[in-house]
């Protein structure tokens, strides 16, 4: 019951803010008014338009001509309403003859929609199709165009990837309905957006490694986007056949517009801050606790670092730190106020033959953590010319540049982890005497050296020219667990990763219309980018790593570092036929459209480096002629799409719709045979307020009833996997002897794979039904929706038994997924004197279950990848429970003395734990299942006293179950505020960074300042199962009872809800603008972003514990001349 | 009407610069495929590389995760404070790291031989061989049945029962192979090592040394009958494996025993077979796998858990038993070659070692088989068939190595004349100083187990560490890894886990 509750405690909310905008009625003396009621824009007249005694269900409708009349009371407003028009309200006072030109209401139902290979009216809409616009889009002030659809779009889910500039969110469309690659299709401007790595390939770290941290679809500028449509369901989707199973997103980009030239610029500046930090240990209780782990466990010994009796002279290290002072490691990562800019300025305008559209966009952002940041520039511009009446061609082509500096690396996760005694900076380290060559840069090492001459290297006697001049060994400074100085690395001088990247998109058509209503485009679309990453790692990083290597192996031995480049080239090319029909006969109306598309696709890398590089100076970061030292490689990968597609659509008087569309695709990626498929789609629509019978219900502005089904593909897995090819990486060395230890490297072969040839696609079946509304003079529009989509034939990596031996697991089309769920879109604006005030909101809630996977066999999602909200999360797939769910122990309790211990485990054993080691103070766990037999085969229900991997359990899934936004808002004399609130819910989230940090087992990671509250005998902590943050175990090292295995202790709910954006904005009143007439626009805005967060959640923020999304507060100008 | 007819023209023009041709879908993929692979020499000899690099994953630095505490730690010789599993025995589970990664590493040296063979039976069967010599054919293909029958006997000794596999399985129907019963994976190893040695040359050209010999299998062949023997009872194996050994040519204890674990005398003349550690062309980096990096895919030993090098990160060195510094005579010179009496670290590999050049793997190659062990097994075979007196000699033969290092005159001769069950203790002893933190302890004591000539039970592993708890017979075997017995229904677990 309390599930229920939570789940809908916000349609509940909905209803209570929706109960205060209705009011009362009115009541006076009657008198009889009359009028016509006419088109603002081309004066025909408006049949059927509404009039309602404001504040009654009184009312009329006007005739043929427009006309109508109606007896009224005194002093009574009459409100005129139609659909696709915008309502009026007029006060009656004297009149008798109210004439009225109603305008035509852009915002709603004839609000043209984008659906791909076309667009068409709100009202005519047959598929589950979300849109956003651009007053929307603006509000955003991320560099990521993903983002501004937070929150917004029912059925859109949008994580927050971190706080660094440049990373990608993720974006899920209806649930995650596979567990290979589950992000939508991209469509800019009708190109399908194609990037290496974002596929199937990016299981391969390798390819996740070259297609780098950057968001590509960062190089669209969000001030130039129009619109953004979200296809979701197959009877919107399917004309994107085998790519569009996990949703579309349709983009499209501003273009000219007829009329005198407009310029618009922007301007905006913001400063970012991380809101929360981790409490750790000082020094003299990290020594505390780590004595008691150490003494708690008989096999080990107090190391000495620990121990206030290792007295060491300095140089032979491994001395008590207990008495150092603490040094804080987070405060000097944080990056204060970290600048966000964004500049833009567009031209626009057109006569009846050519329109254009010029823009250009300056940003940067920079990161609240020390050593990343992000700048773009970018251009974009389109024109399209009616060449004769029957010739119509265009041309849109944008440019981004982006530098993005990558150098953070790990972020806070090493400033948590770092022992409170290591010292960042050369003034607080202890063993500065040992190692004077780290004043160069102001750090402390985290190791010490010792070098000593190789003889077998030329200088000192030997024969070996390759064998590096001086061989080197280390002593870490901090204990075992000193962090590698993620601080220094940051440093350019020391180590640098930077990403330049260019992207082109261009697109041009020509376009016939040889009879009226039937077109014929053709299409070419080139995107084309170019991501160059430069690496630069000096040899003196190996004094701030934990695992420097030897230096002197790099080049000669006299080498200051590495240098890397490497350029990977995208390309995409798509060649497009689309033949479009519209007819009307009557209240018949048609439209057919016809597309065939050959689209090309892939990748190139080449990569040069060299080992061998003399100068410091950055400026000379080239790589040299040496060759000796200098190594290059390069790799492609290439893939081809083909598609016929076939869409009719039929309405009768815009009131029966009736939507067929056909797909027929051929991918590149599978075998001959099983290379093609067919992707159909039927959708129906019944608007119901244009029925006759519906006249009287004059509340109801527009009604209609929508159901759709239909089949998408998903192509995304690995290529060629129908072919067993050869690998040719191992190497092995034959010959070493006689005082040569390398011998000759020989290059091997070995046929990796257990080829399938029957591989398909993944083909998912949508149903879809739902309801579109608009009531009350056009004041409240409502959506709700049902979706179910069921994915077939998902190409799993199937595990095969260890002694098959392949080495690649093979990808064979077997598991099916299952989503399910409600979509509630709400708005509702009104307008009390000059106060115009709305709401509006969204939720969708997912049920996710696996129906299928191979073999019944439960398995562990490691494909989840890039992208993914699971990234390196063992995440468990199995029939019957949502995807990637958490599965681990279940914490019973806490032993509190030896008779509590001896007790248990005279019932009990646990074979994670090391039985002759737990102690009170240690966790015991819930032995729920048995082992396998004939009838169970993984886990049989009846438990066996044996507390074993058996009886991990479901702890929690990690889809939410339902996410949602809603904004509220007012606009009062050029005044607007709008508060806008995003959260996620029914979802938990396996807290490692909690896990990690009050784990107490380590040799000596810091800890949080939870673990004061540990158990010890003095302090005996109970076990509290509804406060499993305060129910600590003892310390001990080693952890031999397993308290810290994966269990329900850290699974927790990771719902929020965040206060995501806040804006109050001034729009300058024309008195103030009308001196200077070319001035049209003038806004002034100031703006916060996450500004706060509710959660349960213990870690950083419930989105990123890592790089923890900052609170960005910004002002900035729009102005339009 | 013009408009219609220009249209019509363009939209020829259009169609045909767009128009699908099918074609467009046949891809290539970017490297050969199988299909258009074998057919060369070259392409069977490079095959051949990857069959060796396999059984090189098992000695390395492995991304942090080395499984050498598999064959390391079980034994009396080595041991921990730290309660490893395989220093405890009672905690090891199914779903170790370490077990499931030795079991995949094994059966994937099985899956490349086998594919191998079936090459190499597919060029048999060619009208013309791509060979130019078909003694290179031959050779060949005694590589893979040695490599084979070296992982089969590693899989019986650690698992003894899973499965047997001798043909390479493409076809979904075959992916899950039966356990296999008793000694089926001994008997393997032991048919594969005979023919091998068959097919082996008996000795390589120099840049080729390290690759395995007829010596090699013969040496291996012997080993393993002495192992079935001593687990059947069967004591006829004893002869076949004396006559195995004898076949052995050209091999002789080397002068040092030094040399024996030193970068500066690998593939000795005391050395039977080898991994060879080395360093890759570019860099040896040792997070990174050698099936996934060409170049830079390490290929380097670790050692790090006996000096606590930084890169052993549990800090906890893997030390010398009190047991086996006590079975050294204080003035046997081996002594101060096998260990540091004053930090008890084991010394093998580490006194005379070069790492490579990201400093954290050792060029040193693993030694799998050398001859003082063969003289050893020998012995153990002629005292079992009633030849004390020729068992004692080969055993002085090792002793005699051993004390011509010193001056002391350490360790002497054993006397001859003494009794099957006194030469059984002393090659116990001598075997435990000779062969000492080279991971062939576990594997002589689980079979004098099964043997009867010492009791597990009781047995003093003289471990450091206090969790140390073992049960008979179930720790005789590993447990099948979580990576088998989860997935194949017709595997069963072994008895007690």
């Amino acid at each position: 019951m309390r599930n229920f509750y939570e789940r809908f405690r916000f349609p509940k909310l909905i209803l209570i803010v929706l109960s205060l905008f209705f009011f009362g009625h009115l009541r006076a003396q009657d008198r009889s008014v009359s009028g016509k009621v006419t088109s603002a824009e081309d004066g025909t007249a408006i049949p059927g338009v509404s009039i309602i005694i404001t504040g009654s269900t009184t009312g009329t409708i006007t005739d043929l001509d427009g006309n109508y009349k109606l007896t009224v009371p005194s002093g009574a407003s009459l409100t005129f309403s139609s659909v696709g028009y915008r309502s009026q309200t007029i006060e009656v006072g004297t009149q008798s003859i109210i004439d009225v030109l109603l305008q035509s209401d852009v915002t709603q139902l004839s609000e043209v929609v984008v659906i791909g290979y076309g667009t068409r009216e709100k009202k005519d809409l047959t598929g589950a199709i979300s849109v956003m616009e651009s007053d929307e889009i603006e509000k955003s002030i991320s560099q990521a165009p993903e983002l501004a659809m937070q929150g917004r779009m029912a059925g859109v889910f949008v994580s927050t990837p971190s706080g660094r500039p440049g990373d990608r969110p993720t974006v899920r469309v209806r649930g995650v309905s596979t567990f290979g690659i589950a992000d939508p299709l991209y469509v800019i401007d009708g190109v399908p957006i194609t990037e290496y790595g974002s596929g199937y390939e990016q299981i391969d770290a390798r390819t996740r490694d070259l297609r780098g941290p950057v968001n590509v679809l960062s190089m669209i500028n969000p001030d130039d986007i129009e619109s953004i449509s979200v296809l979701k369901d197959a009877s919107a989707a399917a004309i994107y056949g085998v790519r569009a199973s996990n949703g579309v997103i349709l983009i499209t980009t501003k273009k000219g517009k007829q009329g005198r030239p407009k310029v618009d610029i922007s301007y905006s500046y913001g400063v970012q801050n991380i809101p929360n930090m981790y409490n750790l240990l000082d020094v003299p209780n990290y020594v505390n606790l780590y004595t008691e782990a150490n003494n708690n466990n008989p096999n080990f010994a107090l190391p000495p670092w620990f121990n206030p009796d290792s007295t060491n002279a300095i140089n032979q290290h491994e001395r008590y730190m207990g008495n150092n002072p603490t040094i804080d490691w987070q405060q000097p990562f944080l990056n204060k106020n970290a600048a966000v800019v964004d500049a833009s300025a567009r031209v626009y305008g057109g006569n009846e033959n050519t329109n254009y559209y010029v823009s250009t966009g300056y940003s940067y952002t920079d990161s609240p953590l020390r050593g990343d940041w992000q700048e773009r520039y970018s251009l974009a511009t389109n024109i399209t010319s009616k060449i004769a009446d029957w010739v119509e061609a265009g041309v849109t082509y944008r440019l981004a540049y982006v530098d993005n500096l990558g150098n953070s690396g790990y972020s806070f996760t090493n400033a948590v982890s770092a022992p409170p005694w290591q010292p960042i900076f050369i003034e607080d380290d202890f063993y500065r005497i040992n190692s004077p060559v780290e004043e160069k840069y102001g750090y402390a090492t985290t190791v010490d050296t010792l070098t000593t001459p190789n003889p077998d290297h030329p200088l000192f006697g030997g024969t070996n020219a390759d064998a590096p001049p001086y061989l080197v060994d280390y002593i870490i400074k901090y204990g075992t667990e000193t962090e590698t100085h993620q601080y220094a690395l940051t440093d350019r001088r020391i180590n640098e990763t930077k990403y330049n990247i260019i992207r082109n998109i261009g697109n041009a058509y020509l376009q016939l219309e040889p009879i009226k209503g039937l077109k014929i485009k053709g299409n070419i679309s080139l995107d084309w980018y170019y991501n160059i990453r430069k690496t630069w790692r000096s040899v003196d990083g190996a004094m701030f790593s934990i695992t420097p290597g030897n230096p002197y192996a790099t080049g000669d031995g006299f080498s200051t570092g590495n240098l890397g480049e490497r350029h990977n080239r995208n390309f995409n090319i798509v060649k497009e036929l689309t033949v479009d029909w519209l007819k009307s006969f009557g209240e018949h109306n048609i439209n057919v459209t016809l597309n065939a598309m050959d689209q090309k696709y892939g990748f190139e890398v080449f990569f040069g480096g060299t080992e061998q590089h003399i100068f410091e100076d950055p400026a000379f970061r080239l790589i040299s002629e040496n060759q000796e030292y200098t190594s290059a490689s390069s790799t492609r990968d290439e893939f081809a799409l083909q598609g016929y597609m076939a869409r009719a659509s039929y309405n009768y008087a815009s009131r029966y719709y009736l939507d067929v569309t056909v797909r027929r695709d051929g991918s590149s990626r599978f075998a001959p045979d099983y290379r093609w498929g067919t992707f159909p789609s039927v959708a129906l629509a019944w608007r119901i307020s244009s029925e006759n019978f519906m006249s009287n219900l004059t509340f109801i502005d527009d009604l209609k009833i929508r159901a759709g089904w239909g089949q998408l593909g998903n192509q995304e897995t690995k290529p060629f996997a129908f072919l067993s090819t050869v690998n040719q990486n191992p190497q092995y060395a034959y010959g070493s002897g006689n005082g040569n230890a390398f011998g000759t490297v020989y290059q091997g072969t070995f046929l990796p794979d257990f080829p399938t040839e029957d591989l398909s696609w993944e083909t998912s079946t949508t149903k879809n039904i739902g309801f579109d509304g608009i009531f009350f003079n056009n004041r409240i529009t409502a959506t709700i929706e049902y979706y179910d989509r069921l994915t077939e034939g998902i190409l799993q990596q199937v595990s095969f038994p260890s002694s098959v031996g392949n080495y690649n697991n093979p990808i064979i089309n077997v598991a099916s997924v299952i989503n399910r769920g409600f979509e509630f879109q709400l708005g509702y604006n009104g307008r009390v004197g000059d106060l115009e005030y709305f709401f509006s909101g969204n939720m969708t809630t997912i049920h996710n279950e696996v129906k299928e996977v191979w073999n019944d066999q439960p398995f562990y999602g490691l494909v989840g990848g890039g992208g993914s909200i699971n990234v390196g999360e063992n995440l468990r797939i199995a029939e019957g429970l949502p995807l990637f769910h958490l599965w681990g122990f279940q914490a019973a309790g806490i032993f509190q003395s030896q008779e509590e211990v001896d007790d248990w485990w005279s019932v009990y054993t646990d074979n994670q734990a090391d039985a002759a080691l737990v102690s009170a103070g240690d966790f015991y766990f819930k032995d729920v299942h048995g082992p396998p037999n004939d009838e169970y085969d993984f886990y049989s229900p009846i438990p066996d006293s044996v507390v074993d991997l058996n009886d991990r359990t479901f702890i929690g899934s990690t889809i939410p179950g339902h996410y949602y936004g809603f904004t509220v808002g007012a606009n009062w004399k050029g005044i607007d505020l709008s508060i806008f609130f995003q959260g996620i819910g029914d979802v938990y989230k396996y807290n490692t960074e909690r896990a990690k940090g009050t784990g107490m087992g380590s040799q000596g990671i810091n800890q949080w300042q939870a673990v004061l509250n540990r158990w010890t005998p003095s302090n005996k902590n109970s076990w509290d199962p509804d406060d499993k943050l305060n129910s600590l175990p003892r310390a001990v090292r080693g952890d031999p009872a397993g308290n810290g295995r994966y269990s329900d202790r850290f699974a927790e709910k990771a719902g929020f809800m965040r206060l995501k954006n806040i804006t109050l904005g001034y729009t300058l009143p024309q008195s103030l603008l009308g001196k200077t007439s070319y001035i049209e626009r003038v806004r002034l805005y100031i703006s916060g972003t996450n500004v706060f967060t509710f959660t349960n959640w213990t870690g950083n923020d419930p989105e990123n514990d890592n790089v923890p999304i900052p609170v960005t507060w910004t002002a900035g100008v729009n102005a339009t001349f | 009407m013009k408009a219609l007819i220009y249209s019509l023209l363009i939209l020829l023009a259009l169609i045909s610069t767009i128009a699908c041709n099918e074609e467009n879908l046949d891809l290539k993929p970017l490297t050969e495929t199988e299909a258009n692979y074998f057919t060369q020499e070259l392409d069977y000899e490079r095959s051949v590389v990857a069959l060796y690099s396999k059984l090189a994953d098992h000695y390395t630095y492995n991304n942090n995760n080395w499984e050498h505490e598999f064959f390391l730690l079980p034994g009396d010789d080595i041991t921990s404070v730290n309660a490893y599993a395989y220093e405890v025995f009672s905690t090891l589970q199914p779903g170790d790291g370490d077990l499931n990664r030795a079991y995949d590493l094994y059966y994937q040296l099985i899956n490349r031989t086998n594919t191998f063979l079936e090459k190499i039976a597919m060029d048999e069967e060619r009208e013309k061989s791509v060979y130019a010599s078909i003694n290179t054919r031959d050779n060949h293909k005694g590589e893979a049945l040695f490599l084979r029958g070296l992982t089969n006997f590693m899989l019986w000794n650690y698992f003894g029962t899973s499965p047997v596999i001798n043909e390479r399985i493409n076809s979904q129907d075959a992916i899950n192979p039966p356990s296999s019963d008793g000694i089926q994976l001994l008997d393997q190893a032991i048919a594969d090592f005979t023919d091998a040695a068959a097919l082996l040359p008996s000795s390589w050209p120099d840049v080729y040394r390290g690759r395995a010999t007829s010596n090699s299998a013969n040496g291996f062949l012997g080993k393993a009958q002495v192992f079935k023997a001593s687990w059947t009872g069967d004591n006829g194996l004893y002869s076949q494996a004396i006559s195995s050994f004898d076949k052995i040519s050209g091999k002789s204890l080397v002068a040092n025993y030094r040399d024996n674990f030193s970068i500066n005398s690998e593939n000795n003349d005391e050395s039977l077979f080898e991994v060879q550690n080395s360093n890759p062309t570019a860099t040896d980096n040792v997070w990174l796998s050698n099936d996934d990096f060409t170049v830079i895919g390490t290929m380097s030993a670790f050692y790090g858990f006996f000096n606590n090098h930084w890169s052993f990160w549990d800090g906890t060195p893997w030390v010398a038993t009190e047991k086996l510094i006590n079975a050294i005579d204080p003035d046997d010179p081996r002594l101060p070659e096998i260990v540091n009496t004053a930090d008890k670290h084991i010394q093998k590999y580490i006194l005379e070692d070069q790492l490579t050049n990201t400093g954290v793997g050792s060029l040193n190659n693993f030694r799998m088989l050398r001859y003082a062990d063969v003289l050893l097994l020998k012995a153990e075979a002629l005292n079992e068939t009633g030849n004390q007196n020729e068992a004692i000699a080969l055993i002085n033969q090792v002793r005699a190595r051993a004390r011509n290092m010193g001056s002391t005159g350490e360790p002497a001769d054993l006397a001859t004349g003494a009794s099957q069950d006194q030469v059984r203790q002393w090659i116990r002893d001598e075997r435990l100083v000779e062969l000492a933190g080279e991971g062939q302890r576990w594997l002589d004591l689980r079979r004098w187990h099964k043997a009867g000539h010492i009791n597990l039970s009781n047995f003093d592993f003289s471990s450091d560490t206090q969790s140390f708890n073992i049960q008979m017979p179930k720790h005789l075997l590993y447990p099948i890894p979580t990576g088998e017995v989860d997935l194949n229904k017709n595997v069963k677990q072994n008895e007690g886990y």
